[in-house]
């Protein structure tokens, strides 16, 4: 047999168990809302593990990772530090929001948000900086999916072709199983690309240098001792600095709790009990970042030059004389990363624009199933939107990924004060996040009016916590039936 | 009956709310942990070299924090587990009692 039929036979016998292992599940939980968005509150700790787990391992992590490594040394552990911390707001945010949600039915982060402050706006504001912000993100996993393939198959399918395929894999289990489906299909892609990462990421290095340590001390004899001192280089080779360094990773860590679709997961939980544990073994999914970062340095040596960086781990696939079932099993596990984050999104993405935002903004309460076939729809359409992206407009998406960090971190502030603040009001929290953004979205078209060279979000967040503290306290406290339910 | 549970949950106020000490304790751990990362803490054993087990000093140093995250994140879920039980077998006690 061709290597490339052997290599796309596997591919093809792993799309179809994520899509058994994604429809399978959704035959169970009950075609309710509640359903659909949370799982009808049932996951226990093994899925909701992986559901965690897997939105650090997308397509950005798989490619970008050793492109970082490759590229700019020890700048990439910024991918590992900020996730250190950043998930442990979590461990206090989310129970709560999940005996509310018990308790109220709420489904979603801003259902939350805007019940305590009592504001349509607000939930109208976040569901539309949610899908704003998440359709791009979708771009760029549909991106990764279809270059890989494109690569590994030496051209013969297009990346139209593959990222369509591959995504559709991923529309209809969405669209059948909800939540359901991206827990089980997460489950049994996180498992299989950690096995890879961690084959990958010591075969290459002893394959290549006869180990870890030399391969190391191979790029420091060659003179690049500047990539393996923290904080690393920028994109242009010049070293990066302490402050862009410690503000990003904390913009991003402050950010990482409340990014919309993995603060509702919180929601999805069996007990209370089994989504701190999920939390609490968050790190253990994070050490597979290390493997995934020392493919990227063992290619500083061997293949220098190579442009785009993200692409050098298909390319060093292609180089090596690799059995074809195994550069087979590394598409798949590509398209695994790739696939574990684009389903949670594309699910969260329409989950929160219908409830959050078309439901607000009718004059009825939409009906159950009225509501939760929007939702499919909206599925479908943002899947579509975001196909289109991926296939006909070239622009940077990873920029403006990166970028929406600093608009994400904006709603810490607010979901801090929600659970912690019993003085925080209305005007506060909506001046405050109002603010934040536009503050956010100044100093990042603006860049050179910035007094530090901090990250855009940190004057996001100060001008954020100023207004929600200032404006709460100037005006009238929230009643205290409201107040009361969130913060006890 | 005050005392009692006063022993059984050690806590600490700040600002009007009741903390825990299990929890205390994790805080001034994860302000540490977040120090360790970024600069001042990360730019002290930020450096190439030595070399441990193999790893840059500013690599083994980023996992050695991972791994005391872990262990940190472990502490406060099971000191968290004992304390939300004795708070519930003392509530119970009440609810008999009265």
């Amino acid at each position: 047999m061709e290597p490339v039929t052997i290599i796309l036979l596997v591919v093809g016998g792993y799309l179809l168990i994520s899509l058994l292992t994604g429809i399978i599940p959704g035959l169970r939980v009950s075609s309710s809302v509640t359903g659909y968005v949370a799982g009808d509150r049932s996951m226990n700790v093994l899925i909701l593990y992986f559901v965690i787990g897997a939105s650090i391992f997308s397509s950005f992590a798989f490619l970008g990772g050793p492109g970082w490594a490759y590229s700019r040394g020890a700048a990439a552990f910024y991918i590992i530090a900020y996730g250190v911390t950043g998930i442990i707001p979590l461990y206090f945010f989310g129970p709560r929001a999940w005996r509310l949600g018990k308790k109220y039915g709420y489904v979603t982060q801003a259902e939350l948000l805007a019940a305590r402050f009592d504001s349509k706006l607000m939930s109208v504001m976040l569901a539309a900086l949610s899908v704003v912000v998440f359709i791009p993100y979708l771009t760029i996993q549909m991106k990764g999916a279809g270059y890989v393939l494109n690569v590994i198959s030496e051209g013969m399918i297009p990346e139209w072709t593959g990222a369509g395929i591959t995504y559709g894999v991923v529309l209809i289990y969405v669209y059948f199983s909800g939540v359901m489906g991206v827990g089980w299909s997460n489950a049994f892609q996180g498992m299989f690309m950690m096995v890879l990462a961690w084959v990958l990421g010591l075969y290459l290095p002893n394959a290549l240098y006869g180990g870890v340590g030399p391969m190391f001390e191979a790029i420091m004899d060659a003179g690049n001792a500047a990539m393996l001192q923290a904080p690393g280089l920028l994109a242009d080779g010049t070293p990066w600095n302490w402050w862009g360094f410690s503000s990003a990773v904390v913009v991003s860590a402050i950010g990482f709790s409340v990014w919309p679709h993995f603060f509702m997961r919180s929601f999805a939980a069996k007990s209370e009990k089994s989504l701190r544990l999920s939390i609490i073994l968050y790190p253990t999914f994070q050490i597979f970042l290390i493997p995934i970062l020392l493919i990227g340095f063992a290619a500083i040596m061997l293949y220098p030059g190579i442009e785009p960086a993200d692409s050098i781990l298909p390319y060093m696939l292609m180089q090596l004389e690799l059995p074809a079932v195994v550069v087979g099993l590394f598409c798949a596990g590509t398209l695994a990363a790739s696939m574990s984050s684009g389903d949670a999104i594309l699910h969260s993405a329409a989950s929160v624009g219908v409830r959050d935002g078309i439901a607000q903004m009718v004059r009825n309460p939409l009906k159950d199933t009225t509501e939760r076939t929007l939702i499919r729809i909206l599925v479908l359409v943002i899947g579509l939107i975001a196909y289109f992206f991926a296939v006909v407009v070239d622009i940077s998406l990873v920029a403006l990924l990166l970028a929406s960090y600093g608009g994400v971190a904006q709603i810490f502030p607010v979901v801090f004060a929600m659970f912690y603040w019993k003085r925080a009001t209305k005007a506060g929290a909506l001046s405050g996040l109002i603010g934040g953004m536009a503050v956010n979205m100044f100093f990042l078209s603006y860049p050179e009016l910035k007094l530090w060279p901090v990250h855009e979000g940190v004057y996001g967040l100060a001008v954020n916590v100023l207004l929600l503290v200032v404006v709460s306290l100037l005006t009238k406290p929230d009643h205290p039936d409201r107040v009361e339910k969130f913060t006890c | 009956m005050d005392s009692e549970k006063q022993t059984k949950t050690k806590s600490f106020r700040l600002f009007g709310r009741v903390i825990p000490t299990n929890r205390v304790i994790f805080f001034i751990l994860a302000i540490f942990i977040q120090l360790s990362v970024i600069w001042p803490l990360y730019a002290v054993f930020s450096a190439a070299e030595p070399f441990i087990l193999g790893f840059p000093l500013s690599f083994a140093w980023l996992i050695s924090i991972l791994l005391f995250t872990f262990a940190t994140m472990i502490f406060l879920y099971i000191t968290d587990n004992r304390r939300i039980e004795q708070q519930a077998s003392s509530s119970d006690e009440l609810e008999e009692e009265a």
